[in-house]
């Protein structure tokens, strides 16, 4: 909201003391931030009014001519090179040492040989126009030597006011003139209207009230009046703060509505049919035809104002076209009035019309002020546009006693408490009453009531005086306090998530994955890309998302890291890392509620070490990932990790993936991305991946218990094996393990290989094994033993024979 | 045969010997020139034959002879022969030689993203003023998210933070993590120190706002609260978080769920406060020497009314701050987005 400064002035009788840096920065620290200052004679302090006394050829140029200009004090030469420029014109003169808008300084110069004392000005230089032809000449009764700023009347600063929306009561040159006589203790001066009590009663017209959503209405019938362009005051006012002068009746209530903050609205009585009006519930689509030119469908939740034909207004929003007020207009009937604010949001709302009118009602007006607004609103339009008053009629609704503000008890000892002041009762009495309170004592335990003004509608409890004294007071000039904590909290289950995956996080940075961040949502089209398969029947999709590319909440985190992986491999960046902690969301199976869990995804392509030497180095491969995965359920203490072939999963390649389980629970994916979707982006080296939920493995304790070191030596023992190639080399280590129990310690894979010397459909695999006794040393015949029943158990369940050399 | 003869030529196989030895150029040699001299047919083993011929009574010193003279040669030629092994070590070594200069085989170092960065950090400050963690789902109800925090229906608050809801139910995506609040306060009773850091989603999108960003949440809940205690808990987070010179500044503003509220300012941290920078205006708090950081106040009565805690019963201060904008200042991020594109170039930067 802009608040010009001139304007705000004109509330005070002696403002001197004020300045508009000061009052900006004494507001925003009560609260009513200003956002920033404009000064609008900026870059024309040096540029007067003046006229061209004498026109010469320049003898060295064609184009220019030179100019004695008269300034008042001053007669000087000014060469310029506009052709419009003439003898006896009045224009406006940059003099030396002014700098234009566009930091353009005017300094003494010689051009081609001939001096001159400054520059005659065209709009565009002067930064009132975007375009403009020649020099910019002003009416004959331009004053000379007066400064052009101030001819123009933009000796004006604009304050830009950011305002919080409880504070509906300051949206306008009253509202933040209240605050600045509190600040400053200075008395606000303001006419009071007279013209009440000369206006007949209307008797042939009449304004019927069917909604009770309307709690006041005004209404003044005015004939004979002359719709003409609005005085310059009046324009100068409406310019300042950006708002385009439209003729003087709509002028008069655009300029009531920002100095007092009450909305008004004038109809072409001539167009209301009988002169007579409806404030009622809109049929559900009737239409109407809108002042901004747009036709809105009503709804029978809008409150509108009718004549017995048609709509010619949403009440609070915007008036009608049928009933605008335009050149021709010769009788107008005025609208003062008070919506309820949720009738005009709602209305606000719906049809999306935000104007500076429904954006007052929602935020609420001063119900008190309403009446008084109305006869400013008749004298301001009589005076300016002439006319008539042929009758007026007044509403007032029963409801409006509810809005009515309550007394709230009010204690001292509570507020310094819950302030940490020590504030006198003095003090909090001068900020309240400053501020418009009314103060009731009620006894003498400091208790009192206080009533807040008549426009402060955010007044609710005592905590909102509270900050009413205490924003009075400076929030600076309450001291610090250290709170005193009353207990020690335990380590809770959410504190030992958070340490976990942290700890993951720094892992996964230390093993040279970097973390990114990605939106929650994604297209439809990259979720089903990307989403998790067995999630595709329960998405999530947006109701209002911002467009189509955040249309669905993700399943899977691959989409995003796939994305930024992309993005950094056209960007000619190698050997990439990304990881990504986040939750995805889905529907539970009864599709009511939303099923939130965490996610951890790492995606990767390039060199495993980025070493110079190729030979030193290797790609990244699916064992490389399985490792990274495995040091991930390490850093959880996660065990009974197991990995299971799975080929069902587009978006992996179908012989290089796996299922991840911890028991028999999956809890994601790993492999490398499928080779199709590596060739449709043009990604020339394989990518790998894996997701897992947390949730489960963050369940996962680690338990950590001493176990004693055997002091026995242990017995080493290595197969060879053949190996039929449908058997994983896993399900041959199970069988090891289990066959080799009790004194079987480990069990490793030392090579694998396929070849020469092995028979077709088979692989070669060689393991070390390790056995021992906790108590004693073992026998030669004992691990002989524990080996052929190894070896037996191999033969008989997996067909593994041992490798004959 | 007497025994000055044996006794020269020992002598002089002992000369001999030793000379050749010094003269020997590597193991092989070394060991021929001992093998001649000492093994069972060598020169030695030929003169000690020829003891037999000699008187009983000089034997004993011409033996005691031979076997002083083969220490000696042994002696002798052991040495060598550590001069050799050290030499063809030497050697050995030097054909090992490394450039040192080649890389390494380290892992590549990784990242974590500024805004776990910042959490983490403001979690630290707090944790050391007894706060701690909680959380809550990303997908919220309307009671959660606005009607508990004292967010009516049609209130116009509601303007502030643009919702995203989900298609086919009333849930919605939380637009601030005040709902963890709530969450927090409908399950356990004051004293609460409670952080809640987290992802909050809004339908803006240009190049100071997006559609999910993060913010942490802070709340305090005990008998007794008051302003100045507020006031004390920010402003040792803002000198812990910005620097012991940091200067705060506390002004009135309106969130829903507090009152009075509060809206936190910290002396710009690139000009120091002065709004300007080597006579060029600051950018970054264009020119009013503060930053806005938080939000925060007092507890709303009508919160504590909706967790269902008894009127009068508890006083408590929140606070609110947003991640990125904490990440852009400290790190001197220009644009917003850079945050959310990943690029790995960008993410490398801020190194752990």
């Amino acid at each position: 909201m802009n608040i010009s400064w001139n304007w705000l002035l004109s509330f005070f009788n002696d403002p001197s003391s004020l300045s508009p840096e000061k009052v900006a920065r004494d507001l925003t620290l009560r609260g009513l931030e200003v956002e920033s200052l404009q000064y609008l004679n900026k870059g024309l302090e040096h540029v007067v009014v003046g006229a061209v006394l004498e026109k010469q050829k320049h003898p060295d140029a064609e184009r220019l001519s030179i100019c004695s200009v008269d300034i008042g004090r001053e007669t000087l030469q000014i060469v310029c090179g506009a052709s419009n420029v003439r003898a006896g014109i009045k224009v406006p003169v940059a003099l030396v040492g002014a700098i234009l808008p566009g930091n353009f300084r005017i300094q003494k110069s010689k051009i081609r040989g001939v001096e001159s004392f400054g520059m005659i000005c065209s709009e565009t230089e002067l930064s009132l126009a975007r375009e403009s032809e020649g020099i910019f000449i002003l009416p004959e009764d331009a004053p000379i030597g007066a400064l052009f700023s101030e001819y123009l009347g933009r000796n004006d600063c604009i304050l830009s006011f950011s305002l919080t929306p409880n504070r509906g009561d300051a949206l306008s040159h009253l509202g933040i003139a209240r605050e600045v006589g509190a600040l400053y203790n200075l008395s606000l001066k303001r006419k009071e209207p007279a013209i009440q009590k000369k206006l007949p009663v209307q008797q042939n017209a009449k304004v019927s009230i069917q909604d009770k959503r309307c709690l006041q209405y005004y209404a003044c019938w005015i004939e004979g009046v002359t719709i003409q362009e609005s005085p310059t005051w009046l324009k100068r006012r409406l310019e300042a703060i950006g708002l385009r002068p439209i003729n003087n009746v709509v002028d008069v209530t655009n300029h009531l509505l920002m100095e007092l903050g009450q909305p008004m609205h004038v109809f072409d009585l001539d167009c209301i049919e009988r002169g007579n009006l409806f404030v009622r519930t809109a049929h559900e689509r009737e239409k109407l035809s809108l002042l901004d030119g747009s036709e809105i469908v009503l709804s029978s939740e809008d409150l509108i104002i009718a004549d017995s034909q048609c709509a010619h207004a949403l009440a609070g929003v915007m008036g009608g076209k049928l009933s605008q007020v335009q050149a021709s207009t010769k009788n107008i009937l005025l609208e003062v009035a008070h919506f309820s604010a949720h009738a005009v949001r709602k209305s606000s709302k719906r049809h999306q019309k935000s104007t500076d009118s429904s954006y007052r009602f929602e935020r609420q007006i001063d119900a008190s002020q309403v009446e008084r607004a109305f006869y400013q609103a008749i004298e301001l339009i009589v005076d300016e546009a002439g006319g008539k008053v042929s009758g007026h009629q007044l509403y007032k609704s029963d409801l409006l006693e509810e809005t009515k503000k309550s007394e709230i008890p009010f204690s001292e000892q509570y507020l310094n408490e819950f302030m940490g002041t020590t504030l006198s009762h003095e003090i909090i009495c001068k900020h309240l009453k400053a501020l418009g309170f009314e103060i009731r004592s009620h006894s003498q335990d400091n208790k009192y009531f206080v009533r807040p003004p008549s426009y402060r509608n955010d007044i609710e409890c005592m905590e909102d005086v509270c900050e009413e004294v205490l924003r009075a007071e400076g929030y600076d000039q309450v001291k610090t306090a250290i709170p005193v904590c009353t207990t020690f909290p335990l380590t809770s289950e959410t504190q030992e998530r958070a340490r976990k995956i942290s700890s993951l996080k720094n892992n996964f940075a230390t093993l040279g994955f970097s973390e990114a961040v990605h939106f929650a949502f994604v297209s439809a089209d990259q979720e089903k890309k990307w989403g998790e398969p067995s999630k595709a029947e329960h998405r999530v999709e947006l109701k209002n998302p911002l467009n189509l590319d955040f249309s669905t909440l993700k399943t899977s985190l691959l989409s995003g890291l796939f994305q930024s992986l992309i993005s950094s491999l056209n960007h000619q960046q190698k050997n990439l890392r990304l990881f990504e902690v986040r939750p995805v969301f889905s529907r539970t199976k009864n599709a009511e509620q939303i099923h939130e869990e965490l996610h951890f995804a790492a995606m990767g392509c390039g060199r495993s070490f980025h070493h110079s030497l190729a030979a030193r180095d290797h790609s990244l491969d699916f064992y490389d990932f399985k490792g990274f995965l495995e040091n991930a359920f390490d850093t959880l203490g996660v065990r009974g990790v197991k990995f299971q072939g799975s080929g069902n999963d587009a978006r992996f390649h179908p012989a290089q993936c796996a299922q991840v389980l911890i028991g028999n629970q999956a809890v994601g994916m790993i492999g490398r991305i499928h080779p199709a979707i590596e060739k449709e982006h043009k990604i020339k080296e394989p990518l790998f991946a894996f997701e897992i939920n947390l949730d489960p493995c963050l369940k996962a304790g680690k338990k950590v218990k001493f176990a004693p070191i055997s002091k026995f030596p242990k017995m080493d023992r290595d197969f060879s094996l053949i190996v039929p190639k449908n058997h994983e080399a896993e399900k041959v280590l199970a069988c090891v393990q289990k066959n080799g129990k009790p004194l079987l310690e480990s069990v490793s894979i030392v090579d694998l290989y396929e070849g020469e010397k092995i028979p077709a459909g088979h692989y070669s695999l060689s393991i070390a094994m390790i056995y021992g006794h906790p108590e004693r040393t073992l026998e030669e015949q004992e691990v002989e033993a524990a080996c052929s029943n190894i070896l037996n158990a191999l033969e008989k369940n997996l067909q593994v024979q041992l490798r004959l050399q | 045969m007497s025994s000055a003869t044996l006794q020269k030529d020992i002598q002089s196989l002992l000369e001999k010997t030793i000379e050749s030895a010094e003269q020997a150029q590597d193991l092989a040699q070394l060991s021929t020139i001992e093998s001649l001299a000492l093994s069972k047919k060598g020169a030695l083993s030929e003169i000690l034959k020829r003891l037999g011929s000699l008187p009983a009574a000089d034997r004993p010193l011409i033996g005691a002879l031979a076997n002083s003279a083969k220490t000696r040669i042994l002696e002798v030629i052991e040495e060598k022969k550590t001069l050799f092994e050290k030499a063809a070590l030497a050697q050995k070594l030097e054909q090992e030689r490394l450039d040192i200069s080649l890389p390494s085989l380290k892992t590549p170092r990784g990242s974590l993203h500024p805004i776990t960065t910042i959490i983490e950090e403001i979690i630290g400050i707090f944790e050391r003023l007894g706060f701690e963690l909680a959380t809550g789902p990303e997908v919220e109800n309307e009671f959660h998210n606005f009607d508990a925090l004292n967010i009516s229906k049609d209130h116009p608050a509601r303007d502030m933070q643009d919702t995203f809801y989900l298609k086919d139910s009333p849930l919605l995506l939380r637009t601030q993590t005040s709902p963890v609040q709530i969450r927090t306060m409908l399950e356990k009773k004051p004293p609460l120190r409670i952080l809640c850091p987290g992802a909050v989603f809004r339908s803006d999108y240009d190049v100071t706002h997006s559609p999910m960003f993060h913010q942490i949440e802070g709340l305090y809940v005990d008998r007794k609260a008051s302003f100045a205690e507020l006031k004390g808990c920010l402003s040792f987070f803002a000198q812990e978080m910005f620097g012991t010179e940091t200067q705060i500044r506390f002004r009135p503003s309106y969130f829903p769920f507090v009152e009075p509220g509060t809206e936190v300012d910290v002396s710009c941290v690139i000009c120091k406060g002065q709004g300007k920078t080597q006579n060029e205006p600051c950018r970054v708090c264009k020119e009013t020497g503060w930053l806005e950081i938080l939000g925060a106040g007092m507890v709303h009565p009508e919160v504590f009314k909706a967790v269902g805690y008894k009127d009068g019963e508890y006083q408590g201060f929140a606070f609110g701050l947003g991640i990125e904008r904490i990440a852009m200042l400290k790190y001197g991020i220009p644009d917003l987005r850079l945050l959310f594109e990943n690029d790995i170039r960008f993410l490398k930067q801020l190194n752990i």
